[in-house]
């Protein structure tokens, strides 16, 4: 039997963790404890004082500065559209699911998540400003009549292009309606990504593909100048309170609370 | 000036074991690849890894049985629909188990369980045991709440009676094992509980009395059921993961009751 010499690489590691995000200041001599905390050089105890919001926060922790008033409006706005997936969507089902039948609270969160963070719903929002970045410069109208042309239909809800799609085979207009409601509400010019994905959208009109979440948050991202790998746990951020609402609406209730399928309504199908 | 901290800095001080490159890996002692790897069963690997003993492989045995017992492909059961919703929204497979062992971090079932378990069985094992009070005397005292029975490792939802017990049962008598004085006195009370309400042991409350038996301490047992729920998930997960999205138990917009506020205006907000 051949054997295997393992030999270590000796790689450089460094001595200590480094961010730039968040400073410490201690208290004691030997270092452990904190009095103060800085965000991006900001003081957390004035940024406090100020009245600086979770928003505002949130864009400092991921850009390194303070929002502007157009951008804090806008991360604002799609805050409000994505707060809840809905007791529709897999991933608040699961939540209200693990809630009826008593796990614990702290558990919802990672569980709804986990359950949103798959490749058809937040993990794809990476691939969606990808493609809108890519797509930018084209004639919205000509890259949706070329996708159209090549489209081989709605069946099991098939992606147009990424974030564009259909929902039970049909054309939902709600995050449409969402994505204009922020056009009309923030209109700025710098909305180029949006703009050009109701462009887009609209000219998907006559098919059963629309503008789905997943667009209108990497739309809105790419307008906030968010890199396309901060896109999947943003939107699981953004669409956490809802999740966690349902749980907490679901925890104190009987498991009988929930439907559960009766064993006559239950069919085994024969492999063979 | 020291602190009794800074011996961590930068410090790892395993009691388990570990990797030395070009040495190995040792595990509690034994070497992992030479003494442990193709020897023993991975279930003997994840008690010692939870407790620091190797167990007997027929103890390993009886735990496997566990999980083959709770590896039920029924999406009806919660856990098990983690596996379906991960696998509706394309989450991967390992995201699918680690949130299906989190549904089943349950206070009403699976391993999760034992957090409550344990504490009362140690005080029936006082009461009765130790102190002679009798079942009937200790049930009717400790194990209602507002004319409800509340008795951890009894009881289950959805059915009376747990037809993995008798399984498990028969696995134990099998390996050899004898019931221990906690099961035995748990299966009493089940006998009690029977005749009063139809009651029984639970599958926790009968594995958590065979492991103290052993001599395993209530967090070892958790530890050692954390994921015995997953066989059931994976059948979950890959029985929907190439299935349409809106195949499992669709749900129209009306078959969702709302019962909260009606429509209203929204108000002005101060700017």
């Amino acid at each position: 039997m051949k054997s295997v010499k393992v030999k270590s690489r000796k790689e450089p590691f460094v001595d200590k963790t480094r961010t730039k995000i968040w400073q410490e200041s201690a208290a004691d001599p030997q270092g452990y404890i904190a009095d103060h905390a800085c965000c991006h050089g900001y003081s957390t105890q004035s940024l406090l004082e100020e009245g600086y919001s979770q928003t505002d926060m949130t864009f400092l922790l991921l850009k390194g500065e303070l929002p502007s008033r157009l951008q804090l409006k806008l991360l604002d706005a799609l805050s409000v559209a994505l707060c809840n997936p809905g007791p529709r969507h897999p991933a608040t089902r699961a939540v209200m699911e693990s809630a009826v039948s008593k796990t614990h609270s702290h558990h919802f969160l990672p569980i709804g998540l986990m359950v949103l963070g798959g490749d058809k719903a937040a993990g794809s929002v990476e691939s969606v400003m990808r493609y809108l970045r890519l797509n930018k410069r084209k004639r919205p109208a000509e890259l949706a009549q070329q996708a159209l042309m090549d489209y081989s239909g709605p069946e099991n809800d098939l992606e147009i292009a990424p974030g564009f799609g259909p929902h039970f085979e049909q054309r939902e207009l709600y995050f449409v309606h969402l994505a204009q409601s922020i056009q009309s509400t923030v209109k700025g010019d710098d909305l180029i990504y949006l703009n050009w994905s109701l462009a887009f959208d609209e000219s998907l009109a006559d098919s059963a593909n629309a503008l789905k979440a997943t667009a209108l948050a990497a739309a809105v991202f790419l307008d906030l100048g968010f890199h396309p790998r901060v896109g999947p746990g943003l939107f699981q951020l953004l669409s956490a309170p809802g999740l966690l609402a349902h749980g907490i609406e679901m925890m104190s209730q009987p498991i009988s609370a929930m439907p559960f399928v009766a064993d006559e309504n239950y069919h085994f199908i024969d492999e063979s | 000036m020291n602190s009794k901290w800074d011996k961590y800095r930068g410090q790892i001080y395993s009691q388990k074991g570990g990797w030395t490159v070009g040495k190995g890996i040792t595990t509690h002692g034994y070497n992992l690849l030479g003494e442990i790897h193709g020897k023993c069963s991975m279930f003997q690997v994840m008690i010692m890894n939870i407790t620091g003993i190797l167990p007997e492989r027929r103890l390993a045995d009886l735990v496997e049985g566990l999980f083959i017992s709770l590896s039920w492909p029924d999406p009806r059961i919660w856990c098990n629909k983690m596996g379906v919703f991960s696998a509706l929204t394309g989450s991967s497979i390992t995201s699918a188990i680690a949130t299906g062992g989190l549904a089943g971090d349950s206070k009403m079932y699976g391993p999760g369980t034992g957090q409550s378990i344990g504490p009362f069985f140690d005080l029936a094992y006082r009461s009765i045991v130790e102190n002679g009070e009798t079942i009937e005397s200790f049930i009717e005292g400790n194990c209602y709440k507002q004319g409800k029975l509340f008795a951890p490792g009894f009881a289950r939802p959805l059915a009376k009676g747990d037809e993995r017990i008798p399984a498990m049962r028969k696995l134990a008598l099998d390996l050899g094992f004898e019931s221990g004085p906690l099961e035995n006195m748990v299966n009493e009370m089940e006998s009690y509980l029977e005749k009063k309400s139809g009651e029984g042991l639970n599958l926790s409350g009968y594995f958590t009395a065979f492991m103290m038996d052993q001599g395993y301490s209530i967090d070892e047992i958790i530890g050692i059921a954390a994921f015995s729920v997953t066989g059931g998930v994976y059948a979950s997960y890959f029985e929907y993961v190439n299935q349409p999205p809106n195949a499992f138990l669709t749900l129209r917009i009306d078959d969702i009751e709302y019962v909260g506020k009606k429509a209203r205006k929204v108000p002005k907000r101060n700017k």
